[in-house]
């Protein structure tokens, strides 16, 4: 199936699901009509539902369901569709209040019957999942905690709405019907399962060993992994990989790294590691034959996947990380298209990778520019940041098409992409990947 | 660039979710079911004379 179908099927399937519980409970036999805002908010909260429960399904890293957008782009949809489920689950109670304001004692997460004290609390859980995810960092909740908080909530949230429906016992009233709404979220929880249960399982069979982390400019590393025991994993320059340090593969602490090495190089893999946070700040003191675990290979954004007559990238610090794959495996393929990379970075001496660049520039038809925001006495080169006046300077006026490549922080990124907009270059030729969302 | 499409199709998503929910409201408000899967017995009102009703 090609991309453009596959992305259309999903879509397709994914409004199927969500509307799904709204056509089953219109099925004969239903409950005595209410007042439009009494249906209103029993639809709103139905849709939120299903919602809810495709939420695991958007982060169980289907390859199938992220190959047509990018795992990047499902990410940040799901944590949209959240927002949205969570305002439509609130609008369900304020409806009924608005249409009976007797309704309004009901609220009290205490009182009431069975049935509303469990509308309350999955209401309150997925409020709280919803809080601790846009406070993260102001909150200081670090990313593993917040992450086993965030499964936790969003099951409890699920699982209390179920038990509303139940005891609310009005639609759900025919059983064939609740049966049908635990078979969806069941289904979507299950993909969610095989996420973090049975394929750390497979993971088991599969291990890798750290072969060397050697230190780079500008507080990066490069770490190295080969396979033990199995011939290892194909990927395309410029995919990723989730990759966790822990004794088991059932540990939460995994972190999405691009590959720098060659696809063409194999079994033995590289990464390049920013120290970043609470994981990458301790990444040089990890020891040459610990034992590694990887997912992957995941991602969209490959040039294998959108051929070009050439290419220009735009690389911002440790995104040069996927840049150096891709150039790597051109190398090792001898390709002789023209690529011209814009390298932004503060400092020239904290530059990482400047030396393998410039080799990689001996065997391809490759301009590095490097963009230095503080650069060093007697610089003649780019300085500043990339922006609409740089790419007016230095973009290739040569006609044939080329394919924009951008990955660094996100005020770069934003930046590149409104500039490249306003160079006119359609959006069709521009990718991106982005990763940080909490 | 694909974050303008994840923003038009979130868009979308919502206003067919909404639209959805109005139509589902809207029916069940006039109290009409989609009458697909399960067939509905039928009763017979009394008759007018007080005879026995049918069918029950």
């Amino acid at each position: 199936m090609g991309r453009t179908i596959e992305g259309v099927f999903w879509v397709a399937a994914y409004l199927a699901v969500i509307l799904a519980p709204l056509v089953v409970m219109m099925i004969s036999p239903t409950p005595p009509g209410r007042s439009f805002l009494a249906e209103l908010s029993v639809a709103l909260a139905f849709v939120a539902l299903a919602q809810a429960a495709v939420q695991f399904l958007l982060i169980a890293r289907y390859r199938h369901v992220t190959a047509p957008y990018g795992i990047d782009i499902i990410l940040k949809y799901h944590r949209e569709m959240g927002m949205m489920a969570v305002g439509l689950l609130l609008a369900h109670p304020l409806l009924l209040v608005a249409d009976r304001p007797a309704m309004a004692a009901l609220l009290d997460p205490f009182g009431g019957t069975a049935g509303t004290r469990l509308g309350n609390w999955a209401l309150y859980t997925l409020v709280l999942l919803l809080v601790l995810s846009l406070a993260r960092k102001r909150i200081g909740l670090g990313y593993e905690q917040w992450r086993v908080s965030h499964a936790l909530l969003g099951l409890a949230g699920l699982g209390l709405a179920h038990g509303h429906i139940h005891l609310s016992a009005r639609y759900a009233a025919t059983a064939w019907k609740e049966w049908v709404l635990i078979a969806i979220s069941a289904a979507l929880v299950a993909s969610f399962a095989w996420l973090r249960l049975a394929k750390p399982a497979f993971q088991f069979r599969r291990p890798w060993r750290v072969a060397a982390v050697e230190a780079e400019r500008g507080r990066t590393w490069s770490l190295a992994l080969e396979p033990e025991g199995h011939d290892g994993i194909e990927f395309r320059p410029g995919q990723f990989a989730w990759v966790c340090l822990s004794r088991t593969p059932y540990s939460v602490e995994e972190h999405p790294f691009s590959f720098s090495s060659s696809a063409e190089a194999g079994p033995r893999l590289e990464f390049a590691v920013e120290e970043l946070g609470d994981f990458t700040s301790g990444i040089g003191d990890v020891e040459p034959g610990r034992r590694a675990w990887l997912d992957g290979p995941h991602g969209s954004f490959s040039p294998d996947r959108s051929p070009a007559a050439g290419y220009v990238f735009f690389a911002g610090g440790v995104g040069i990380a996927p840049f150096l794959g891709m150039l790597r495996t051109m190398a090792d393929r001898g390709d002789p298209r023209p690529v011209l990379l814009f390298y932004g970075s503060p400092r020239w001496e904290d530059t990482p990778y400047r030396e393998a660049l410039g080799e990689l520039a001996d065997r391809l038809a490759l301009t590095v520019v490097p963009v230095i925001e503080e650069p060093p006495e007697g610089w003649t080169g780019e300085r500043g940041v990339i922006d609409e006046a740089l790419l007016a300077r230095r973009l290739p006026r040569e006609g044939i098409e080329r394919m924009h490549f951008v990955c660094g922080p996100p005020p770069m990124m934003d930046a590149v992409e409104y500039a490249l907009r306003a160079r006119g270059i359609p959006r069709a030729r521009i990718r991106s990947e982005r990763f940080e969302l909490v | 660039m694909r974050r303008i499409y994840l923003y038009r199709a979130t868009g979308i998503m919502l206003a067919l979710m909404l639209g959805a929910a109005l139509a589902f409201a809207w029916a069940r408000s006039q109290d009409m079911a989609l009458v697909l899967l399960v067939e509905e017995s039928r009763i017979e009102a009394p008759a007018e004379d007080g005879g026995d009703a049918a069918g029950q």
